[in-house]
């Protein structure tokens, strides 16, 4: 028989398919292997019959094409010994593949099952020491950490469980720090942690020591220790600093207060002897007498009140712990009694234009028109309403404001827009 | 850190209150202010935890009036009120008001021991004997009863007889005998009793 080129390629066409086929039913059986539904198991026994089926179809054709397999293995141009050779060697190799296959096979399968040896194994790399002892100290199970910590630290082989803990815990010379569940013990430059807790298994009664390496978090606490006592250091610079500047301020101030003191009521005394020297007209009696009420009004014990500024600047800091600004522009009401009004109306509109608007800037306008001082308060909230209905805050605030013959209105035209008119402003 | 906001109208007491608190480590000053009514926004905000507040605070502004509107709508700040003055009112008004203390600046009590107690939940409020004394005619202010006070206080608020005594349920003439008695114990009339209360602030209508 001579072999052709159609014959090589229909016996790669079969082992290609045979490898396939291998492949199929490795799929299959992982498969299988995870989830036995009934439908899992219909799949893979269709899709072997049909993978089998087409094996089989495939290899009748090349008999048919080709002869029986001993016709083809014959027609190979090769002395007998080799034939022989080749069939041994294809032998040795399918055992050697098949074999091989198990031993992977296996190892996957041993290294995803948990089996005594493999715990054992874990238990004994552990980066931490472990120790399971019967109640007398009897040793159970302990790692090559512990073991080789405790020979190392107490000079004896790890043998009774109390009788290890016990040197250990005199090792850690830390008496101070310890409890007797617990304590650190330094070795070299590393920290360890020592604890013990007891278990009950089986109406038995076990006890289990482990140790944890602390050393990097014990580097971080004393980091971190190191840094707070530098801020504690800087805290008490500053609080020393702050009293330091308070009292200088108080000292200040007392200065001034006395040089104001000794200005005012001098110049009272002045004012008294010229009247006095020689009666003046009504006018400068008035403005002696205003002087006089001025200044003793002042150094008596009423508050001090602040300033305008320092009122606005309040209002200004309260607004921010909601991130919002206030923006005081133009004119302001020169009364007193006026500009407590006004405060109090910038208060109410900014509540509400937080609260109800979520505005972030609320700007206070004051223009001047002719006897009368014009205030609009409003915001930049993106939120429109049709009416403002005026609940409690608004109405005392209204209340108030009109008992003073201020006139209020609510504007919802462009926005909210509170505009606040005070009458006889330059006049006052 | 508890968060604190000091509201009082006098700038050295805020700075010395500040200092105190500062210094006990366990506080954190994030505002002071010299009017009660700009503490809503701050309390609206819940970055406060604790306010500090004096009862007669700047523009006549009430610190006791504040807490009773933010009591309710904020339960969770602390409310500690102070005072310097001898008016008897305040503590049982703050007590009413769900305030959590009271204290006496002049007190031998330290503030952040009180805050302290506040923090850990407690309420602080003054005993009898902690109430500041003022002098009327020849007797301490604690020798006028409450009942007396509360005529004193009507009669300041120029009220008459009659509408104290409905306002009392009591007769116009128990109303008459009050007022016998206090100017008996005082040696004064009832218009120099009147004044001297209001000019002494055990009487402090305003707030």
């Amino acid at each position: 028989m001579k072999l052709e080129a159609s014959y090589f390629a229909d016996l790669g066409g079969i082992v290609a398919l045979a490898a396939l086929y291998l492949a199929f039913f490795y799929n299959v059986s992982l498969k299988l292997r995870r989830n036995r539904g009934w439908k899992s198991i219909s799949f893979a026994i269709l899709g072997s019959g049909l993978q089998l089926a087409n094996l089989a179809g495939l290899i009748a054709v090349f008999n048919l094409r080709h002869g029986s397999a001993e016709t083809v293995w014959n027609a190979v141009p090769a002395p007998p010994i080799v034939r022989q050779f080749l069939i041994a060697e294809g032998i040795l190799v399918s055992v050697f593949l098949i074999a091989t296959g198990f031993v992977v096979h296996d190892r996957r399968k041993s290294a995803q099952t948990l089996t005594t040896d493999s715990i054992a194994e874990a238990v004994m790399n552990l980066p931490s020491g472990l120790c399971f002892a019967a109640a007398d100290g009897r040793i159970v199970l302990s790692n090559t950490v512990m073991r080789s910590q405790t020979m190392r630290i107490t000079g004896k082989p790890l043998t009774d469980a109390n009788e290890a803990w016990e040197s250990l815990l005199r090792a850690s010379q830390e008496p101070e720090e310890t409890c007797t569940d617990s304590f650190l013990l330094r070795d070299g430059g590393q920290t360890w942690v020592y604890r013990r807790e007891y278990l009950e298994i089986d109406g038995k009664q076990y006890q289990h020591i482990c140790s944890s390496d602390l050393s990097e978090r014990v580097m971080l606490v004393e980091a971190l220790r190191t840094v707070n006592d530098k801020i504690e250091q800087q805290n008490k610079r500053t609080r020393r600093l702050i009293s330091e500047i308070i009292i200088k301020k108080s000292e200040e101030e007392i200065l001034n207060m006395q040089h104001r003191v000794h200005h005012d009521v001098g110049q009272c005394i002045v004012m008294a002897r010229e009247y006095l020297q020689q009666p003046p007209s009504r006018e400068m009696l008035l403005q002696a007498i205003q002087r006089w009420e001025q200044t003793f009004c002042f150094h008596s014990d009423t508050p001090q009140t602040q300033t305008r500024q320092e009122r606005e600047e309040e209002i200004c800091q309260s607004a921010e712990f909601m991130r919002c600004r206030v923006l005081f522009r133009g004119k302001r009401p020169e009364t007193e009694s006026y500009y407590l009004l006004y405060l109090s109306a910038v208060r109410e509109a900014l509540s509400n234009a937080i609260r109800h608007g979520k505005a972030t800037v609320v700007y206070v306008d004051g223009v001047q028109e002719k006897r009368m001082l014009e205030v609009v308060i409003s915001d930049n909230s993106s939120v429109r309403v049709n009416a403002v209905s005026e609940g409690v805050g608004l109405s005392v605030l209204r209340k108030r404001l009109e008992a003073a013959g201020v006139q209020m209105d609510i504007d919802t035209r462009d926005g909210v827009r509170l505009r606040l008119c005070f009458p006889n402003e330059v006049k006052q | 850190m508890t968060r604190v906001i000091i509201v009082d109208d006098y700038r050295h007491t805020r700075e010395r209150c500040a200092q105190l608190i500062q210094e006990s480590g366990r506080y954190e000053i994030v505002a002071e202010f010299a009017n009660a009514s700009n503490v809503e926004l701050p309390c609206m905000s819940g970055r406060v935890d604790f306010l500090l507040m004096d009862v007669c605070t700047a523009d006549g502004e009430s610190g006791l009036k504040m807490a009773e509107k933010l009591k309710p709508l904020y339960p969770n700040i602390k409310i500690l009120m102070m005072t310097s003055m001898p008016e008897r009112s305040f503590s049982p008004r703050a007590r009413a008001a769900g305030c959590e203390g009271f204290w006496y600046k002049e007190s031998s009590v330290g503030l952040v021991d009180v805050m302290d107690q506040i923090v850990e939940g407690k309420t602080v409020f003054p005993d009898e004997g902690e109430l500041p004394n003022v002098c009327l005619g020849r007797i301490n202010s604690s020798d006028i009863t409450d009942r007396e006070l509360q005529v004193l206080r009507l009669l300041a608020e120029d009220k008459s007889y009659q509408e104290i005594s409905a306002e009392m349920g009591i007769s116009v003439n128990t109303v008459k005998d009050h007022i016998k008695r206090m100017c008996a114990k005082t040696d004064l009339s009832i218009r120099q009793l009147v004044i001297s209360a209001v000019e002494h602030r055990l009487i402090m209508p305003n707030y």
